[in-house]
């Protein structure tokens, strides 16, 4: 009985040992990353269990491209990312856009007519967000590159042109910087594209009541000097004829002042710095080689004073597309500091200069960008949703504009492109040889508003800022 | 009283010669009907006033300048009948800052006759007829293949 009433006790003992760990560790938040200095969620195997099947949207985003546009005999359809035929697609295009970059295929220059020629037959564009070398694309497609012709340094963009029954598939990708081009010639069966395949994608994933589409070159119109100043569209900038109602999306602003110390902490900073002040409308934050502003609009800046003294990020000899992705979990952390909401942005723009990268994101929503354009009054104005400037392995410099986005049950319908290209035409009449180099439906947040409507966005030739239409 | 009927008559009577003058587009016109000018616009596509192709959808695109407007009338054996909108209307478009217009319309297969009509503020128009054959991608492919027969033949023949 004695021996029984023991094994009871310690069984008991056993039991609520276990409860009270349980309670300590996860009720009682004594273990909380804002409050301690030590969190269990820093332990390298809890961050591999609690984060193994999480997806990073930055990173898959990274290999879809901007848009994908099809013609399928008629004229153009794009899909963007997030469109139901998009995925597929991608799939199918990627392989095909790797396997030329592998070297499985054969190539030959052609001039920069002739590869937007092939354009004008049934094809595929694939555009990618960002403009990058072979090397860089390659690992983004999953691959790495060991041929590629000396005429193609940055790749923007590439047509996939399938062939017949017994054709072969060819993928003419262009430089970005001087227009000159390759056309690539895959044999290969595992890449054979149809070209029956492009009119069952129009037919089956065209958007309710989209029209077609089409390039700018073949409207004939690329060349027209528009308005009293001049101003011209690219050749690839898209033309429709149909102005169909989207969804407006509710912006708001996540970062509430209780979420302030976790976000300095995720730029290495005390989550009460002793060096604070307030101004009107933000919160300056100092420590010994860096300041954290944090605008009460959503806008936080870090920067660090001595760029030695940067956020450590990655070693100095790592790859730029291992940079890069060191910057994207930087950014995906100080985002989680903020919300418990994917970070989804796209990775819009890279610029390399030396040892130093500034990396640009911008949010997107149900396949449509946001154009940021937040202007501080004691600070330099930020055109997208984040910037990370890295040098030597370390972040100098990270701004971003926290907001969450979401559909709202209201829609809006968008002027048509004609009435857009005038009204932007009107604004850049003050610009002599203006040139607008995309104009696309999106959204734009200036912070001005809550609800955004859909809207036309142009990029104008060596603008920063995308304008919108009012 | 009188003097009141006559206002509202006269009120009238401008009023309804603005709308004429807004839209001063006839609903149709005959084949033969001819232009007061020719320089109102310039039609950049078609290249030509006779054109072929193989697409279903075709765009129309020209410039002219600000305050212009532009409508496209399609022929149905009779007469040009302008292009509709969505609620029933003449479908105009008047050129904004970048002077450029851009219409898709469908072709039937064969030959569509077109006239792009524009107008400016003082009632002087212009008419641009427009020929655009539509022929069938399997006409094109019969074609092709007549072509590599005549010229499996005409090989044969040389060897």
């Amino acid at each position: 009985m004695k021996e029984r009433v023991k094994t009871f006790a310690i069984a008991a003992l056993l039991a609520s040992s276990f409860i009270l760990t349980y309670n300590l560790w996860f009720n009682s938040g004594i273990l909380d990353a804002s409050d301690a200095s030590f969190s269990l969620s820093d332990l390298p195997f809890v961050r591999y269990f609690s984060e193994r099947g999480k997806v990073s949207v930055p990173k898959e985003n990274l290999s879809y491209p901007r848009k994908i546009v099809i013609n399928d005999g008629s004229l153009w359809v794009p899909y963007y990312n997030t469109d139901d035929a998009f995925y597929t697609l991608n799939e199918r295009t990627s392989e095909i856009i790797a396997a030329c970059l592998v070297g499985e295929a054969d190539s030959e220059s052609i001039d920069y007519e002739t590869w937007l020629a092939e354009l004008e037959k049934p094809s595929v564009y694939v555009e990618y967000p960002i403009t990058v070398t072979p090397e860089m694309l390659a690992m983004i497609l999953g691959t790495e590159v060991s041929k590629v012709p000396s005429e193609i340094d940055m790749i923007k963009d590439a047509i996939i042109t399938p062939g017949g029954d017994n054709e072969s598939v060819t993928v003419s990708i262009r430089d970005a910087e001087t227009d000159e081009a390759v056309r690539f010639t895959l044999d290969d069966e595992r890449y054979s594209f149809s070209e029956s395949v492009l009119a069952v994608y129009v037919d089956k994933y065209r958007r309710e009541g989209e029209g077609y589409y089409e390039f700018a070159f073949s409207t004939l119109l690329g060349d027209t000097s528009m308005g009293e100043s001049g101003v011209t569209v690219d050749d690839l900038v898209l033309f429709s004829d149909s102005d169909a109602a989207e969804s407006n999306i509710i912006a708001t602003n996540p970062l509430t002042r209780d979420k302030y110390g976790d976000l300095l902490q995720s730029f290495s900073f005390a989550s009460q710095p002793l060096r604070h002040r307030r101004e009107e409308n933000y919160e300056n934050y100092v420590e010994n080689y860096a300041t954290v502003t944090i605008y009460d609009d959503g806008l936080a800046e870090y920067s660090a004073v001595v760029p030695e003294k940067g956020i450590y990020l990655t070693d100095e000899e790592k790859s730029e597309y291992e940079v890069l992705n060191s910057a994207i979990d930087f950014a995906e952390r100080v985002w989680s500091s903020v919300s418990d909401e994917t970070l989804n942005v796209l990775v819009t723009g890279i610029e390399i200069d030396g040892d130093t990268s500034c990396y640009t994101f911008d949010y997107y929503v149900g396949g449509r960008e946001v154009a940021v354009a937040v202007y501080p009054e004691d600070g330099e104005a930020l055109y997208h949703a984040i910037e990370i400037i890295v040098q030597d392995g370390r972040i100098i410099s990270y701004r971003q504009y926290m907001r969450l986005y979401e559909k709202a049950s209201s829609s809006s319908s968008k002027d048509n492109f004609v009435t857009a290209l005038d009204y932007f035409v009107l604004q850049l009449s003050d610009e002599s040889e203006a040139k607008i180099t995309d104009l696309y439906p999106g959204h734009y947040d200036d912070g001005k508003r809550q609800v955004l409507q859909i809207t036309w966005l142009a990029k104008v030739e060596s603008r920063e800022e995308r304008l919108a239409m009012n | 009283m009188k003097r009141i009927i006559i206002s509202v008559l006269a009120a009238l009577t401008v009023f309804m010669s603005m709308q004429c003058a807004a839209f001063a587009h006839p609903g149709s016109f005959s084949s033969d009907t001819s232009g007061t000018v020719s320089d109102l616009i310039t039609i950049k596509k078609p290249e030509s006033s006779s054109t072929a192709t193989m697409k279903s959808t075709y765009s129309i695109t020209g410039v002219g300048s600000e305050g212009i407007s532009v409508c496209i009338y399609i022929y149905d054996g009779e007469n040009y009948v302008a292009q509709k909108n969505s609620e029933g209307g003449i479908a105009v478009t008047t050129l904004g800052a970048s002077g450029v217009f851009y219409k898709q319309i469908s072709l039937n297969e064969g030959l569509n006759r077109i006239c792009v009509r524009a107008e400016a503020a003082d009632g002087s128009y212009q008419l641009v007829y427009l020929s655009i054959n539509m022929i069938k991608n399997e006409v094109l492919s019969d074609l092709g293949s007549f072509t590599t027969d005549m010229q499996s033949r005409y090989n044969g023949w040389l060897n």
